[in-house]
C-alpha cells in the first residue's frame, strides 16, 4: 500500500482494507495519474489546526453566512449561520453516506471524518459560503471532509464552495459531499478554484434529485498538480433536471480533470451540460461526460457540449464525451472540439487596433465566460465571473 | 496619403496582385471595380496586414512610412480601416467592450490620454445618433446574431468611432438590399472629409449612385486596368467587365502587330 493509501484508510483500516486506489489501467483516470502521490508520504490529517494568518482570517470574515472547515474537520466557532435563522440546521455527527465502491476516495472520506450534515428546510436569501481551509499543520498530511447537503421539498439555496489553504500545497484535500434534493427543492452550486499550483486535491460530488427538484452547478477549474472532480447526478424523480456550466483553464503545468455522470432514471428528466475548456503552456485539461438513460426514462433530454482551445503545442486537452442510452424516447445530443483560437476572429480585433496579446485575451476569455453567463443565480454568476478573472485576468498590462 | 508602388502579392502559391500602381490623396474617394478575382479583396487584407498574404515585390507607404512594415494593430494605429466584407461574429464580447478596447489602444499607441467609460459612452451615444442607430446595438455582442444589413452597419459605426485617416470598405454593399445600402452610403458620406481617403472596393456600380466616387479604377488580373472618373463606373455597368477584357485583346493583338 502506498504512503498516500495508507494516509487515507488510517482512520478506519479495517472497513476500508479492500480499498485500491486508481491504477494506470483504470479508463476513468487514464489521464490522471497519482504516480507522483504516490511516491510521497504523507501524515495523517493534523488533530490541531496552525492559527489562521491575517489575510485568511480577514477573507473568512467577509463570507458570511459561512460553514468553515479548517483541515477536514468543521470549525463551529468560524462558522456564521445565524443570517439564515430557522431555514437551516447544521448537525455535526450525522451517519456517513456510503458512496458507491467505485468512488474509493468518497469511501475514504465518508469514513475518516466525521459527517456533517446541512439541512435546508426554507429558501435561503443568500448563498451560503462553504470554505475548505487547510492550514500549515496540514502540509503533507491527507486532508479529508464529509459534507451531507439536504434540502427539503420546495425549497431552494445557493453554496458557494471555496478552498483556501495555507498548506503550502503539500497536502492531499480529499472532499466528499452528499447532496440529497427533495422534490420540488433547487439547488445552485458554485465551485471556484484558489489552489497552488502545487495542490493535490480530489473532489467527490454526488447528487440525488427528487421529482422536479434541479441542480446547478457552476465551476471555475484552473487546475493544480492533480485536480479532479467527480459528480454524479441521479435524476430520480420526474423531471428533475441537472444543469452544469463550467470552465477549465489550465496553466503552466496544471492539471484539471472533471468527469460528470449523469443518470436519468426517471421519465421527463433534463439534462444539459456546457463545459469549455482551454489549456496553455503545459496546462493539461481532460472532460469525460456520461449521459445514461436508463431503462424506464422516456421522455428524457440530455444536452452535452465540451469545446476547447489549446493556446499551445505542449498543453494538452482529452475530452470523452458518452451517451449511454437503454430507453426509447429520447432526445439526446452530444457533442465535443478541440481547437485552436480563430485566427479570423483575432485578425478582426487587431485590425481594429488592439494588440495581439490582448486580443488573444479577450477571445479566451470571452470563450470561457459564455457559459458561466448563463449560470440562473446572479450571485453565483457574479463571483464565478470574478473567479474566472482571477484565473485569467482581463487586462494584460 | 497611400501611395502603393508595383505592388505582388501571393496568397497560398498563387499571384494574385500582380504589380498593382496606385495614389490616394487626403480627401479623395477612389472605387475599385473589377470582376471576381481580380484582387480587389486581397487588395483590402493586404493593407490592413492579415497574414497570409506575401508580398513579393513592391511597396506601401501610408503619409510616408512602410505601412507594410507595421503589424495590423499598428496599421490602425496609424489611421487604416478595413470596413470587412464578411465581418466576424465574436460571441461573448460586447460590442462597446471591444470598440472601447480598440479606441485606447489605438490612442495608447498614439501617445493620447485614454477615455473613460464614462466619457466614450458619450462619444459613441452620439456617433448612433448621427448613423441613425439604436442604442442595443451597443449591449451586444460583437456582430452575434446580426444580419447582413446590420453587420455592415457596425462596420460603419465602428469607422465612425475610430475616424481613420483611410478607410477601405470591401464589397460594403454586397448583400445589401436597396434601404440598407443608402443608408450605409449615408453614413459614409457624413465621415467624408479633407482629411480623411475612401478606398471603395466593389463588384457593382449601384453604390456609387450614393458614394460618388472623384476616381475610378478597373482592377483585372492583379493590376489596374483603366482609371477613370465616375463615368468609367457607369460604362462599366452597361458594358460589363468582358468590355475591359475585350479592350485588353486589342491592346494586345496591336502591341504584338
Amino acid at each position: 500500500m502506498s504512503g498516500l493509501a495508507q494516509a487515507l484508510v488510517a482512520a478506519a483500516p479495517e472497513q476500508l482494507d479492500d480499498i485500491i486506489l486508481p491504477g494506470p489501467r483504470d479508463e476513468r483516470w487514464r489521464y490522471s495519474t497519482l504516480r507522483a502521490l504516490n511516491q510521497r508520504t504523507f501524515k495523517t490529517a493534523p488533530t490541531a489546526s496552525a492559527p489562521l494568518g491575517d489575510v485568511l482570517q480577514a477573507r473568512i470574515a467577509s463570507l458570511s453566512p459561512r460553514l468553515v472547515f479548517i483541515d477536514g474537520r468543521l470549525d463551529a466557532a468560524l462558522s456564521d449561520l445565524v443570517a439564515l435563522g430557522d431555514a437551516v440546521t447544521l448537525d455535526a455527527s450525522a451517519p456517513p453516506a456510503n458512496p458507491s465502491p467505485h468512488w474509493p476516495f468518497a469511501r475514504a472520506a465518508a469514513a475518516a471524518a466525521p459527517t456533517v450534515a446541512l439541512r435546508i428546510t426554507a429558501a435561503c436569501a443568500t448563498p451560503v459560503h462553504l470554505l475548505s481551509i487547510t492550514t500549515a499543520a496540514a502540509q503533507d498530511a491527507v486532508v479529508q471532509q464529509s459534507l451531507r447537503v439536504e434540502l427539503t421539498p420546495g425549497t431552494e439555496a445557493s453554496v458557494v464552495h471555496h478552498r483556501l489553504g495555507e498548506s503550502d500545497g503539500t497536502a492531499f484535500v480529499n472532499l466528499w459531499r452528499d447532496l440529497v434534493l427533495a422534490d420540488g427543492a433547487t439547488l445552485h452550486w458554485l465551485e471556484a478554484a484558489d489552489e497552488g499550483e502545487r495542490a493535490s486535491i480530489v473532489i467527490g460530488t454526488r447528487a440525488v434529485l427528487g421529482a422536479a427538484a434541479r441542480f446547478e452547478l457552476g465551476e471555475v477549474a484552473a487546475g493544480a498538480a492533480l485536480y479532479r472532480h467527480d459528480l454524479d447526478a441521479t435524476l430520480a424523480g420526474e423531471q428533475a433536471e441537472l444543469v452544469v456550466r463550467g470552465c477549465t483553464m489550465v496553466t503552466k503545468r496544471r492539471h484539471a480533470d472533471i468527469s460528470i455522470d449523469a443518470r436519468h432514471r426517471a421519465k421527463h428528466t433534463r439534462s444539459d451540460i456546457v463545459w469549455r475548456g482551454l489549456a496553455d503552456q503545459r496546462g493539461h485539461g481532460i472532460f469525460a461526460g456520461q449521459l445514461i438513460v436508463e431503462e424506464g426514462a422516456d421522455g428524457a433530454d440530455a444536452a452535452l457540449s465540451n469545446k476547447n482551445l489549446l493556446l499551445s503545442p505542449h498543453a494538452e486537452i482529452d475530452t470523452r464525451p458518452v451517451l449511454e442510452i437503454y430507453a426509447d424516447e429520447v432526445k439526446a445530443a452530444h457533442g465535443a472540439t478541440v481547437g485552436r483560437l480563430d485566427e479570423r476572429s483575432l485578425f478582426y480585433l487587431r485590425s481594429r487596433g488592439i494588440p495581439e496579446a490582448d486580443a488573444r485575451r479577450i477571445l479566451q476569455l470571452a470563450f470561457a465566460r459564455e457559459p458561466l453567463l448563463q449560470l440562473a443565480d446572479a450571485a453565483l454568476r457574479d463571483l464565478a465571473l470574478a473567479a474566472l478573472a482571477r484565473v485569467l485576468p482581463e487586462d494584460a498590462s | 496619403m497611400l501611395k502603393i508602388d508595383n505592388l505582388h502579392v501571393r496568397v497560398a502559391g498563387k499571384d494574385i496582385l500582380k504589380g498593382l500602381t496606385l495614389e490616394v490623396k487626403a480627401g479623395e474617394v477612389h472605387a475599385i471595380m473589377g470582376p471576381n478575382g481580380a484582387g480587389k479583396s486581397t487588395l483590402g487584407y493586404v493593407l490592413a496586414g492579415r497574414e497570409g498574404y506575401e508580398v513579393t515585390q513592391g511597396t506601401v507607404t501610408f503619409n510616408g512610412q512602410d505601412l507594410l512594415a507595421l503589424e495590423p494593430e499598428a496599421r490602425a494605429a496609424t489611421g487604416v480601416f478595413l470596413a470587412f466584407q464578411y465581418p466576424v461574429e465574436i460571441p461573448g464580447v460586447n460590442n462597446t467592450y471591444f470598440l472601447r478596447a480598440a479606441y485606447n489602444a489605438q490612442r495608447k499607441h498614439r501617445g493620447e490620454p485614454e477615455l473613460d467609460s464614462m466619457a466614450f459612452l458619450k462619444l459613441v451615444r452620439e456617433k448612433l445618433k448621427v448613423l441613425h442607430l439604436k442604442d442595443e446595438l451597443l449591449n451586444r455582442a460583437v456582430n452575434e446574431g446580426f444580419s447582413g444589413g446590420e453587420k455592415k452597419r457596425n462596420e460603419i459605426f465602428q469607422m465612425a468611432v475610430l475616424e481613420p485617416a483611410l478607410a477601405i470598405l470591401d464589397e460594403t454593399d454586397s448583400g445589401l438590399d436597396i434601404d440598407a445600402l443608402k443608408l450605409v452610403a449615408e453614413g459614409v458620406n457624413r465621415l467624408r472629409s479633407p482629411e480623411r481617403a475612401f478606398l471603395v472596393i466593389t463588384h457593382y456600380q449601384r453604390l456609387l449612385d450614393y458614394i460618388v466616387p472623384d476616381v475610378v479604377h478597373v482592377l483585372a488580373d492583379g493590376k489596374i486596368v483603366q482609371s477613370g472618373d465616375k463615368d468609367l463606373a457607369l460604362k462599366l455597368e452597361e458594358e460589363g467587365y468582358a468590355w475591359i477584357k475585350a479592350r485588353k485583346r486589342e491592346e494586345q493583338a496591336a502591341f504584338a502587330s
